[in-house]
């Protein structure tokens, strides 16, 4: 454990430290990324002086959903900036020499490149998070800190899941585009609102396939003290944990069934 | 004229190579879509009227403005007129018996109009066909509102060249784009809420800039929102703005030409 550890900042570091070579251009990127997410809570904020609420929500409980599931992927996007791209790696042959190295195929991959600019989405989303805490009137004890990082913990790593499983998919199909980045996107833009906005079939998708909700709206349920469980046993709220081992597993197989039958395309 | 046609021949067939990333896009701008139409049934749940928007009404908004929306995100004219000043590539444009502007627009409109067929259209069929949404008032509605997609295209367009153009000074211009289009753009043109729906203080902020003539002009033509002297006021507000950006992003790039040293190639 100790040797991946100093491993991953090791190779991780190399790659940062390549990065930073183009302060400038990083410091842009960061700077972008900060003035988009408060533009896009600015229009929330928009919306709802004309609407007071959605469905009941308000906007800083709206905010609050918004900035839990925006860390989490944040986090989720500093780990695996790798995976958006992979079929990279398949198309340009560089999965064969990774399947080479030492090391666990994914830690390799994974520690590669590490993007740093995500750190500044994670900050901004933290803020935001922060923000709408106290707006939404969320009185603090250790229990609630608690769970609060543990969902976020478990948000990535449900998000994680899916990025993993969608990257896989390219070890059939040679070219993948940005599906794993597309699919994660639109997951974490809808479970941005109460998903009691849905029609029930969105509803059975975000819990049970592409179970964002488990990750954002769910545990959000118990720390704004609300009721909707939209017939969904009320033990949804503490089902992160569960759902964020079982889909860490389930990809992981996925991806290592995948590699067991991957045949290099030859280049 | 034949050889602007030729470049946007030639653009629209480029697009045609990458099929599956195309399918995926439309896939996941109908599932953005979605959402938007959820979250805005949500909303009007007690409410009949908002600001002249009835459900049927905004609901067609959004799909107007959010199918507009993808002339945004298909574009790419910035990033590739800053690839060709990396590459050099300039310079051989700069050889063609050609205006440099006039071939960019050609291509863009190449690629666009690929969008337009193949995934926008599509997409306002696909949206009329579930959620029965509402027809424009009347066929002059409809030729208006294609001459203001036109317009409101020009002036996308010309924001994106002036911005691709100043590569020439400053090598990176990713962070100008951002903040230009993810920024103002989002903030302004309406794209995610009609700017009747803003607070005064910032619909009058989005008047004095150009980005409401991309989408929200357009989108509140079809709606029905403009009628009359408004109408014509918007129009010309569009057209006034199209081409004094065209004017400027060639004035931009005459400067940057002057200036240029290629070297080697």
């Amino acid at each position: 454990m100790r040797r991946y550890l100093k491993l991953y900042f090791l190779l991780a570091g190399a790659y940062v430290r390549s990065r930073f070579q183009y302060r400038l251009s990083f410091g842009l990127r960061c700077v972008t990324i900060a003035v988009s997410e408060a533009c896009l809570v600015g229009l929330l904020g928009v919306l709802f002086t004309k609407f007071r609420a959605v469905n009941g929500w308000t906007l800083a409980e709206v905010v609050f959903l918004y900035g839990l599931g925006n860390l989490a992927y944040s986090l989720m996007r500093i780990v695996a900036s790798q995976l958006d791209d992979f079929d990279r790696y398949i198309l340009q042959g560089d999965l064969d020499s990774v399947l080479t190295k030492p090391l666990p195929p994914l830690f390799y991959v994974l520690s590669s490149r590490v993007e740093l600019h995500h750190v500044a989405r994670a900050l901004t989303s933290v803020v935001i998070f922060i923000l709408a805490l106290n707006f939404a009137q969320i009185r603090w004890s250790l229990g609630v800190a608690v769970f609060t990082v543990t969902t976020v913990v478990c948000a990535a790593a449900i998000m994680f899941a899916l990025v993993l499983v969608s990257a896989t998919v390219a070890l059939w199909t040679t070219k993948s585009g940005k599906l794993s980045d597309l699919l994660i996107t639109a997951t974490k833009e809808s479970a941005t609102f109460p998903i009691s906005i849905y029609p029930l079939a969105v509803r059975l998708v975000l819990t049970f396939i592409l179970p964002v909700a488990f990750a954002t709206y769910y545990p959000a349920l118990r720390l704004l003290q609300k009721e909707e469980f939209l017939g969904m046993p009320e033990a949804f709220q503490f089902g992160a944990p569960i759902v964020a081992l079982v889909m860490l597993g389930v990809s992981y197989l996925f991806w290592y069934y995948g590699l067991r039958r991957y045949q290099s395309t030859g280049t | 004229m034949r050889k602007y046609l030729a470049f946007s021949t030639k653009a629209f067939q480029r697009t045609l190579t990458y099929r599956f990333e195309l399918w995926m896009e439309l896939a996941i701008n109908v599932l953005f879509m979605l959402i938007y139409v959820y979250l805005w049934k949500a909303l009007y749940t007690d409410r009949t009227s908002v600001e002249g928007y009835d459900l049927n009404g905004i609901l067609t908004y959004i799909v107007i403005s959010q199918t507009l929306l993808t002339f945004v995100f298909t574009l790419r004219i910035a990033r590739m007129i800053q690839a060709k000043i990396r590459a050099g590539e300039v310079a051989t444009d700069l050889m063609k018996p050609v205006d440099f502007q006039m071939m960019t627009l050609a291509t863009a409109v190449g690629t666009s109009i690929h969008t337009l067929l193949f995934n926008m259209l599509p997409k306002i069929v696909l949206f009329y066909v579930i959620f029965k949404l509402s027809l424009p008032p009347s066929f002059l509605t409809v030729a208006l509102f294609i001459l203001s997609v036109v317009l409101g295209y020009v002036i996308l367009f010309s924001i994106e060249f002036i911005i691709g153009v100043l590569a020439f000074w400053l090598i990176e211009i990713y962070g100008i784009y951002a903040l230009v289009i993810w920024g103002l753009h989002m903030l302004f043109s309406g794209y995610f809420l009609p700017l009747e729906f803003y607070p005064a203080f910032l619909s009058k902020v989005a008047e004095v800039l150009p980005f409401r003539a991309i989408i929200y002009i357009p989108t509140a033509l079809y709606s029905g929102q403009l009628a009359g002297s408004n109408l014509v006021l918007s129009l010309l507000i569009q057209l006034a703005w199209a081409i004094v950006l065209m004017a400027l992003g060639r004035i931009c790039y005459r400067a940057a030409f002057r200036k240029l040293v290629v070297q080697g190639g």
